[in-house]
C-alpha cells in the first residue's frame, strides 16, 4: 500500500516537472487566406499562422513560414482567417439587474467586474458569431452607470482569467436615454450633474497626485467613489460615452474630450451625428463606434442615410461598428458591418471597424485585432467574407485555445 | 366610502381589461383558440369562395408570334435572369404585353415601340412575396385602406417586394392608386395549440370533434335521403362562429395558421392535423429540426425565420433551442417552406437589417446553415406564393405570369446588393436613381460618389 503511494508520489512529480520544462505549446495554422488587419493591411494568401503559448509568433505564407517540430498543425486550406472581433459596446456577460444598477443619475463608483459571469450561452453564442472580446458596459438609463470590463469571451475559467482589463472604460451617458431616470430630467440639469460629478473626481485625481508626489503632506483619503477614475485622468483607461444626435454629440466633444481631457469613444453616434464630422476630426484622439443603428432616416432630404458611411464621407477614419448587445445579439456583429456596407460603407473598412478599429479605441491594439506577431492568438476561421450573412464562423480560437468548433455543434 | 367605491370601480376596470372574462352577457360561446385570422367576423362571406385556377406551369417559351402589334409592351434587356422554377439565361430578354410575360429568352423578337429597359450587368428576379407584412399595403379593403403615397410601399419596392398578403387580401404593392391591387382574397383560419394554455387546446379539439360527427351524420343523411326524400337533415344552425371555423378546415375549404416553437407543441399540432386532415402552416417552428420528418408527414408548409433565437429548454429531452440549420434539415426532408424576417413591417428609426428591407439577407442567414442558395431565393418568392395561393400568378419568371420583375445591380442575396428597378404588371414601380431614397449609395458607374453637402457646422468662409 504504502509502496504504490510512493509510486504514485513520484510519477505525479516527474509529469509535474516535465511539464514545466517540457516544449512550449505549438499550433500551426495552414489556412486559404489571412485577413491580417494590421498597419500595412496586408492579405496573405495560402498561408501559416504559427501560435505559441498563446501568442502569435509567425505569419506568411506557406512556403515562407518553417513549421517548428512537434506543432499540432491545422489543416483548413479553404478557410480565412480573421483577427477575432472586438465588441466595444455589450451590455451581456452578467445578470442584466446587476450590470445595470441605476441608484443614482451618477453612480462614479460602479463597476460591472462585480457582476461578471464568464461563461454563458450569451458568450457561446459571441464566439460562434467570431466575437472573442467584448467591452461589457452598464447601461445608459442614467448619466453616469460605472466602469466597464473588458473580457475575452473564451466562456472557460474565473473571472480572473476571463478579464483583460477592468476598468475597461468608464460609462457615460450624455442624452437621450437618461431622461427615463424617474424624475424625469432634461439636459440642463443631465449635463451640469455629469460636470459636476467629472469636476469632483478631477479634485479627488489632483489631489490624491499632489499628496503622491510630496506636493501636499496630509494624505486625502481614499473614496472608491472617485479612485478609479485616475486611470481616465491619466488617459490610461476611456470613457464610453452614449452620444447621439448631433447636439448632444457636440456637448460630448466639448465637455468629456475637451474641458476633462479624457480619451473618448463616441458610443452610438447614430441619427444625424454624422453632420458633426468636422468636429471629431479636430481631436485624433476620439474613435467613433457607430451602432446599433445603421440607418438614418433624413427627413428633410427624404433619404435614407448609412451612418457609417456618412461618418467616413465626413472624414471621420477612426471609425467602428458595435452591436449594443442585447439591443443587436452579440454573434450580429459582422452582419451590423454588412449593413453599413448596404447603407454605402466598403467591406474592408468595415471589418476592420469590428477588428482592429475597436481594439485600438480600447486601447487594447498591442493585444488584440490584427494578426501581428506578438498579439494574443485571437482569430476566428470563416468559409468566406466574415461579414457576407452565407459566410459562417467555422472555428474559433482564442488565446491560442479552440474554443468553438462548428464541427462538433454549429450554433450561429 | 366613496373612495373605496372608485377603488373598487377601478379594481374592476382592471380586471375586465386585464383578463379575458365576457362582461357583456351575452349567452354566445367563445372559443377563444379559434379566431379566423385577420377577418372580422361581420365581413365573412357565406358560402365558398370562388377558388383560383390551379396554376398551369407553360413550357419556357424562345419565340412568340408578334402578330397583334397593339398592346403595351415591356422589354427587359442584357440581364441574368433567374427564372426561379427554371433556368437561369444570361444576357437574356423578357418581354411582357399589357402586364404579362409573354416571351423570355435569348434571341427573341421584340416590337419596335416595346418600352426597353437596358439591364446589363444586372439580375433579374421575379418579384419577392413576402409572406406577410405590416405597413407596406392597406390591411382591409383596397379603397378604406391602401394609403396611394405611403413611403411603406416604396421601401418595400426598394427592397424587391412586389407581392405580400397583409389582412384579408395578398396584395401588390403598386403606387399612386387604391384600385387592382388585389391578387387575391386571402385569409387563413388562425388557430392557437400550446401548451401553455391546455383549456384552448381542448375547446379547439372539442369543436373538431363535433364537427366532424356532424358531418359524419350528414354524409349518412345524404345516403338516407336517397331511401326517403323526406327524411329530416340533421341540425346545423349550431354551426357558428367557431363551429363554422372547424367546419372550414375540416371541409379543406380554409388552411389553418398558428405559431409554433417547441417540439412538444410541433408533435401535439401534427397529431391533430393527421387526425383530422387539415391543412396547416407553422409559423416559427424554432424546433422543428429536432424531428423534421414530423412536419412532412402532416403536410405543413413552415414560415421560418432563420436566426430566430430560443434557449433550450433544460427541463426537456436532450436537443432544444433554435438552430441556424432549420432551414437546411427541413428541406432536406422535403417540407416546404418561406422565410420571414423576425419583423413584419419596415422601420425607419435605425435598426437595420431585422425587418423586410432585409429579406433576401434574412434567407443569406440560412444559406449560413447549409441551405442551397437558389433554395433560399425559392423561399422568398415561389415558395411564399404557393402558400398563398398566388403561385399562377406571381413568384417566378414563366410566360403567362404577371411581369413582376425586380432588377438588382448584384446577387439577390449579397449584402451590397441594391434593386436598381422594381416593375410590377409590366410598369416600372420604383427606379432607384430616379426615387431619391437610396441614390446617393453606389449609383451607377460611380465607386466613390460626393457626399450630400450637409456635413455641419459650417464655419466661416465656408462655401455656402
Amino acid at each position: 500500500m504504502r509502496t504504490i503511494t510512493w509510486i504514485f508520489l513520484v510519477i505525479i512529480i516527474i509529469t509535474s516537472v516535465s511539464e514545466s520544462l517540457g516544449a512550449a505549446e505549438v499550433h500551426a495554422f495552414r489556412v486559404g487566406k489571412i485577413v491580417t488587419m494590421d498597419g500595412a493591411d496586408r492579405i496573405i494568401n495560402n498561408a501559416v499562422v504559427i501560435v505559441t503559448d498563446g501568442k502569435i509568433t509567425a505569419l506568411g505564407r506557406a512556403r515562407d513560414v518553417q513549421i517548428p517540430p512537434g506543432a499540432t498543425i491545422i489543416e483548413k486550406p479553404q478557410l480565412w482567417l480573421v483577427p477575432g472581433m472586438v465588441e466595444c459596446h455589450n451590455h451581456t456577460g452578467g445578470s442584466s439587474s446587476d450590470l445595470h444598477d441605476y441608484v443614482y443619475l451618477t453612480n462614479p463608483g460602479l463597476r460591472t467586474l462585480e457582476a461578471i459571469v464568464p461563461d454563458g450561452v450569451e458568450m457561446e453564442r459571441a464566439r460562434a458569431g467570431g466575437v472573442t472580446t467584448v467591452l461589457t458596459i452598464p447601461g445608459s438609463g442614467n448619466n453616469m452607470s460605472g466602469f466597464g470590463t473588458i473580457l475575452k469571451t473564451a466562456g472557460t475559467g474565473s473571472v480572473e482569467e476571463a478579464v483583460l482589463k477592468a476598468p475597461g472604460s468608464l460609462k457615460i451617458a450624455q442624452a437621450g436615454n437618461p431622461e427615463r431616470y424617474f424624475y424625469g430630467v432634461g439636459r440642463s440639469f443631465m449635463n451640469f450633474n455629469t460636470r459636476q460629478t467629472l469636476r469632483k473626481a478631477m479634485d479627488y485625481h489632483k489631489a490624491r497626485t499632489a499628496w503622491e508626489q510630496g506636493e501636499r503632506a496630509d494624505e486625502p483619503p481614499k473614496d472608491l467613489h472617485w479612485e478609479e477614475f485616475r486611470a481616465l485622468f491619466r488617459r490610461e483607461t476611456v470613457a464610453s460615452v452614449h452620444t447621439q444626435m448631433y447636439q448632444v454629440l457636440m456637448t460630448t466633444v466639448k465637455m468629456v474630450a475637451g474641458e476633462f481631457g479624457i480619451r473618448t469613444v463616441l458610443d452610438h453616434s447614430t441619427f444625424d451625428a454624422w453632420k458633426v464630422a468636422r468636429l471629431i476630426n479636430e481631436d485624433q484622439s476620439i474613435y467613433t463606434i457607430n451602432g446599433p443603428r445603421q440607418l438614418h432616416y433624413d427627413r428633410t432630404q427624404r433619404r435614407l442615410m448609412g451612418n457609417a458611411a456618412r461618418w467616413w464621407q465626413g472624414g471621420v477614419r477612426q471609425l467602428g461598428i458595435n452591436t449594443d448587445s442585447p439591443v443587436v445579439p452579440q454573434e450580429e456583429l459582422f452582419y451590423q458591418a454588412a449593413m453599413a456596407c448596404y447603407y454605402g460603407w466598403t467591406p474592408y473598412e468595415a471589418l476592420k471597424g469590428v477588428t482592429r478599429i475597436p481594439a485600438e479605441a480600447l486601447m487594447m491594439d498591442h493585444r488584440l485585432g490584427s494578426i501581428t506577431v506578438g498579439l494574443d492568438a485571437d482569430f476566428c476561421l470563416w468559409t468566406g467574407d466574415p461579414i457576407d450573412p452565407r459566410s459562417s464562423c467555422e472555428m474559433t480560437v482564442i488565446d491560442g485555445q479552440v474554443t468553438y468548433d462548428a464541427n462538433g455543434k454549429r450554433v450561429f | 366610502m366613496i373612495s373605496n367605491f372608485k377603488s373598487f370601480l377601478v379594481m374592476l376596470a382592471v380586471i375586465l381589461l386585464v383578463t379575458d372574462i365576457p362582461f357583456t352577457g351575452g349567452t354566445s360561446v367563445q372559443l377563444a383558440g379559434v379566431a379566423e385570422a385577420q377577418d372580422p367576423p361581420r365581413r365573412r362571406r357565406r358560402g365558398r369562395r370562388p377558388q383560383p385556377p390551379p396554376p398551369t406551369p407553360e413550357p419556357l417559351a424562345k419565340e412568340e408570334p408578334l402578330d397583334e402589334p397593339e398592346g403595351e409592351y415591356l422589354a427587359i434587356e442584357g440581364a441574368t435572369i433567374h427564372t426561379i422554377t427554371g433556368p437561369v439565361i444570361r444576357g437574356g430578354t423578357v418581354l411582357s404585353k399589357d402586364g404579362k410575360i409573354v416571351s423570355i429568352g435569348v434571341d427573341i423578337a421584340v416590337p419596335d415601340d416595346a418600352q426597353k429597359i437596358d439591364a446589363s450587368g444586372h439580375h433579374l428576379y421575379p418579384g419577392l412575396v413576402a409572406f406577410r407584412s405590416n405597413g407596406l399595403v392597406g390591411s382591409g379593403e383596397a379603397e378604406k385602406s391602401q394609403d396611394p403615397f405611403a413611403l411603406g410601399t416604396v421601401t418595400g419596392l426598394a427592397a424587391g417586394i412586389t407581392s405580400t398578403w397583409n389582412g384579408s387580401r395578398v396584395s401588390k404593392l403598386i403606387r399612386g392608386q387604391v384600385t387592382d391591387l388585389t391578387l387575391r382574397r386571402q385569409s387563413f383560419i388562425s388557430i392557437s395549440y400550446r401548451s401553455g394554455n391546455p383549456g384552448k387546446k381542448k375547446e379547439l379539439r372539442e369543436a373538431l370533434e363535433k364537427v366532424q360527427e356532424h358531418l359524419r351524420k350528414m354524409e349518412q343523411h345524404a345516403l338516407e335521403k336517397q331511401k326517403d326524400p323526406d327524411a329530416a337533415a340533421p341540425d346545423d344552425k349550431w354551426i357558428r362562429g367557431p363551429y363554422a371555423i372547424a367546419r372550414s378546415l375540416l371541409l379543406a375549404e380554409k388552411v389553418a395558421i398558428s405559431r409554433v416553437s417547441t417540439i412538444f407543441d410541433l408533435r401535439e399540432i401534427c397529431q391533430l392535423a393527421r387526425r383530422f386532415g387539415f391543412k396547416m402552416i407553422i409559423e416559427g417552428a424554432e424546433e422543428a429540426w429536432i424531428e423534421p420528418g414530423l412536419l412532412a408527414r402532416c403536410g405543413a408548409s413552415v414560415v421560418l425565420t432563420p436566426r430566430s433565437r430560443r434557449d433550450r429548454d433544460e427541463s426537456r429531452g436532450a436537443a432544444g433551442g433554435s438552430s441556424i440549420e432549420n432551414a437546411r434539415i427541413l428541406h432536406e426532408s422535403g417540407v416546404p417552406f418561406s422565410i420571414m424576417p423576425a419583423s413584419k413591417g419596415i422601420a425607419l428609426w435605425g435598426l437595420a437589417g431585422r425587418d423586410l428591407s432585409h429579406l433576401p439577407l434574412e434567407a443569406a442567414f440560412a444559406v449560413r446553415g447549409g441551405l442551397p442558395e437558389d433554395v433560399a431565393v425559392e423561399s422568398i418568392t415561389i415558395e411564399p406564393a404557393r402558400m398563398l395561393g398566388v403561385a399562377d400568378r406571381v413568384g417566378s419568371i414563366e410566360v403567362g405570369k404577371d411581369a413582376d420583375f425586380i432588377i438588382m445591380d448584384g446577387d439577390l442575396l449579397s449584402y451590397m446588393s441594391h434593386v436598381r428597378w422594381a416593375i410590377i404588371d409590366g410598369k416600372v414601380q420604383y427606379d432607384k436613381m430616379e426615387e431619391g431614397l437610396l441614390d446617393h449609395i453606389r449609383p451607377p458607374g460611380e465607386d466613390d460618389p460626393p457626399a450630400p453637402d450637409d456635413h455641419w457646422p459650417r464655419r466661416l468662409g465656408d462655401p455656402l
